[in-house]
């Protein structure tokens, strides 16, 4: 099969649709982990930083 | 001090002096958050030039009443004067306009010797109520710079950056003590705990000779045989009582001599409007119709924009679908993320509304009066109005609020606020509330009313908790805490401070729409798509996918409330982020159309009610107010209060009472149904 007819068969939707997917599951997963011990961000809130 | 370095001017004051206004008028708003060198608590800092070209770094202090005190947040001020890395200038913000109320505090911080400088804010305010402050001779008394100014308008503001002049002010002698029995104890406490290592130790001897209950702090960092010395110190004598009445005694003389009142005995038009507000009966008519008509504007007055945003992403996926071939990517874009990130964003406006309203009432000075209402009640359950303001900060985001019960000084009243907070309605239940709530009831005034009654709901399960809870957090039953605080006068809306709320909150909203429930919402189309039913075949495509096969999973635990296993997974997707809930309704009703066209608003509600029966309606609304969806809020009530004892007692608690009532809900409705 030509790369013609191989990127004309390819089926780029799903492509996108796993790349998304994955993108999100990663964003959330690393957010949880990069939010553990610092504070919440909010300028009047005076979180505490532990140590 | 160094050349080379940025002195450090930090800003203390008692709370609503003015401190973080004037903060922004030097720093022009551009604050970040950092921690103080051996303080771990964030606080704001930011930068501004004198006017001779030298840069300083501004650090805004949370409010304290005195240093002599045990509320978390007060004791931040109090362990960075003490600390070793002490600032290098302090600016004391008073209000001149009740000048006796905030000396005692300047006075404190003059005994500490630090160089400080004397800021005698809101004098517009002193002046219209017929009160003169003579700065100068304040000064000369103080033996320090004092600079009246007027921080909301600027005015003052360049002669504060003049009277920065470098090397900065010395520190005072504090002459009303230096001569008496406490300067030559002090002197001879401080040589001897220096003698024995102890950082700052001249400041450290003033704070335990003046407060109590700082000598017997464990976390006042003393070594045993410094404790000893101390103890052999303050043996003989209270020197706390001699210090606090030699500097009562100087207020009240420098406040006769620098003060003098126009009239004294004459009515404000604040006095004249607290008549009626804070009247016994009448508050409460006006502090409950205020309150309604804030919710009633919700449903009222956003129709318009709410439509422009609903129209905005209809016509998006229509675009979308036309623009793009058929397919899968096509089906993301339009039944995951517009249909999920549509379904929340569309409340941004009543959001924005109810914190327009909200600032308005606390920037005009009604707030505090709710505050003092609502103490009546908080009282006899245990609180105080001291936990007001963190309640009242529960209804934007439980997280600050949490934080905010720093502010409480008693630990068990902390606790118990800490405990209740979660009931108060926060703004991610709000998106929730408004799509459920015009399926009950038509019309903005019955709307409005059912709103009010979800908040009234919530906020009364709280305190009934509480008083059903003091005696569990250690609470006397016939203890009602005390709560002193001062009424600011009435006036007009700050706009300035109202629009900056605004944006801050749209900002948080959007950022959140685009980030978590974008990513949710991707997820959430996911799990509802694959496995695909298989073609040719009648198949419900969310009733053979993976969320509906977990559905069907807690159907047998959710039927009970009236739920199917679409709004048991809508549920179980909260826990991430309860405005989740909207967009797993809008997705699984998009996927389920099937026709690449994005539901709108009104269509994901005909369809919602034919679907489900009041009592369902009803009970998820209960369930949404009761239920402690938020895992990050349980992550920061376990830090705050040290315990994951208490955090997870209070998801478990929180989530058991919201199934019980919710299944309660819907049992009786159906009954009457």
């Amino acid at each position: 099969m030509s790369i013609l007819a191989l990127t004309a068969a390819f089926d780029w939707q799903g492509a996108l649709v796993l790349v998304l997917v994955l993108a999100s599951l990663a964003f959330l997963l690393l957010r949880g982990k990069a939010k553990k011990g610092k504070s919440c961000g909010s300028s009047t809130c005076g979180c505490v930083k532990k140590k | 001090m160094d050349g080379e370095q940025t002195p450090r001017l930090v800003l203390v004051g008692q709370p609503n002096v003015g401190k973080s206004t004037l903060f922004n008028a030097l720093t022009g708003g551009k604050a970040k958050v950092g921690n103080y060198p051996g303080v771990t608590v964030a606080h704001k800092s930011g930068e501004f030039f004198t006017p001779h070209g030298k840069k300083v770094e501004l650090v805004d202090l949370p409010g304290c009443l005195s240093l002599i005190s045990r509320a978390t947040d007060e004791a931040v001020t109090r362990d960075v004067l003490l600390g070793e890395e002490a600032p290098d200038l302090v600016v004391v913000v008073l209000d001149a306009s009740s000048l006796e109320r905030h000396l005692p505090l300047a006075l404190q911080v003059v005994e500490l010797g630090l160089p400080t400088l004397v800021v005698l804010n809101k004098i517009d305010v002193a002046e219209a109520n017929g009160t003169r402050v003579n700065h100068e001779l304040l000064g000369e008394e103080l033996g320090l710079p004092v600079v009246p100014l007027q921080a909301d308008a600027g005015k003052g503001l360049l002669d504060l950056k003049q009277a920065l002049r470098f090397p900065l002010p010395l520190p005072p002698h504090p002459a009303w003590q230096a001569d008496g029995p406490i300067g030559k104890v002090r002197e001879d406490l401080s040589e001897k705990l220096a003698a024995l290592g102890v950082a700052a130790a001249d400041r450290k001897a003033w704070l335990l000779l003046a407060d109590e209950s700082y000598r017997s702090d464990e976390s006042n960092g003393l070594l045993p045989e410094a404790e000893q010395v101390v103890a052999e110190v303050t043996a003989e004598e209270n020197f706390a009582e001699l210090v606090d009445k030699s500097r009562r005694s100087r207020v009240r003389d420098l406040a006769g001599l620098v003060v003098s009142e126009a009239s004294g005995d004459e009515e404000t038009f604040s006095d004249r409007l607290d008549r009626f507000l804070l009247h016994p009966v009448l508050g409460w008519v006006f502090f409950l119709g205020i309150f309604f008509l804030v919710f009633w504007s919700l449903f009222s007055w956003s129709g318009i924009p709410m439509d422009w945003i609903d129209g905005a992403f209809g016509a998006l996926g229509d675009a979308v679908s036309g623009a793009l071939p058929p397919g899968m990517f096509t089906d993301l874009l339009v039944d995951g993320i517009i249909a999920g990130v549509g379904g929340v964003v569309i409340f941004l406006p009543q959001i924005l509304f109810l914190f327009f309203f909200l600032g308005v009432l606390e920037s005009t000075g009604y707030m505090a009066r709710a505050a003092f209402l609502m103490d009546g009640i908080m009282s006899r359950v245990g609180l105080s109005g001291r936990s007001f303001l963190p309640l009242l900060s529960g209804y934007a985001c439980a997280i600050p609020g949490v934080m905010a019960a720093r502010s409480v000084p008693s630990a068990k009243e902390r606790l118990l606020t800490i405990l209740i907070l979660p009931w108060m309605s926060c703004s991610a239940r709000l998106p929730v509330y408004l799509l459920l709530i015009p399926l009950l009831v038509a019309g903005s005034f019955a709307q409005g009313l059912v709103l009010f009654g979800l908040y009234f709901l919530g906020t009364a399960a709280a305190f009934l908790t509480a008083f059903l809870l003091r005696g569990r957090v250690g609470i006397e039953k016939d203890q009602e805490p005390t709560f002193l605080m001062e009424m600011p006068r009435y006036k007009g809306p700050d706009w300035g401070f109202i629009f900056r709320h605004l944006l801050d909150r749209a900002g948080s909203f959007l950022k959140k729409a685009g980030t978590v429930i974008l990513a949710l919402s991707i997820l959430l189309w996911a799990l509802a798509t694959f496995p695909q039913a298989p073609s040719g075949e009648e198949q419900d495509q969310f009733g053979y996918s993976a969320m509906g096969r977990i559905g069907k999973v807690i159907e047998p635990v959710v039927e009970p409330l009236g739920w199917d296993h679409r709004l048991g997974t809508a549920m179980l997707a909260s826990f991430a982020a309860r405005e989740v809930f909207n967009s797993q309704v809008a997705i699984s009703y998009a996927i389920e159309e099937g026709d690449d066209e994005e539901g709108t608003r009104e269509t994901i509600r005909d369809e919602f009610r034919a679907s489900y029966s009041i009592a369902t309606v009803l009970s998820l609304l209960v369930f949404y107010v009761f239920a402690l969806q938020c895992l990050p809020t349980t992550a920061v009530v376990g830090r705050e209060t040290k315990s994951w004892k208490w955090a997870l007692g209070q998801l478990a608690g929180m989530s058991l009472f919201a199934y019980l009532t919710a299944l309660i809900t819907f049992q009786l409705v159906s009954l009457i149904t």
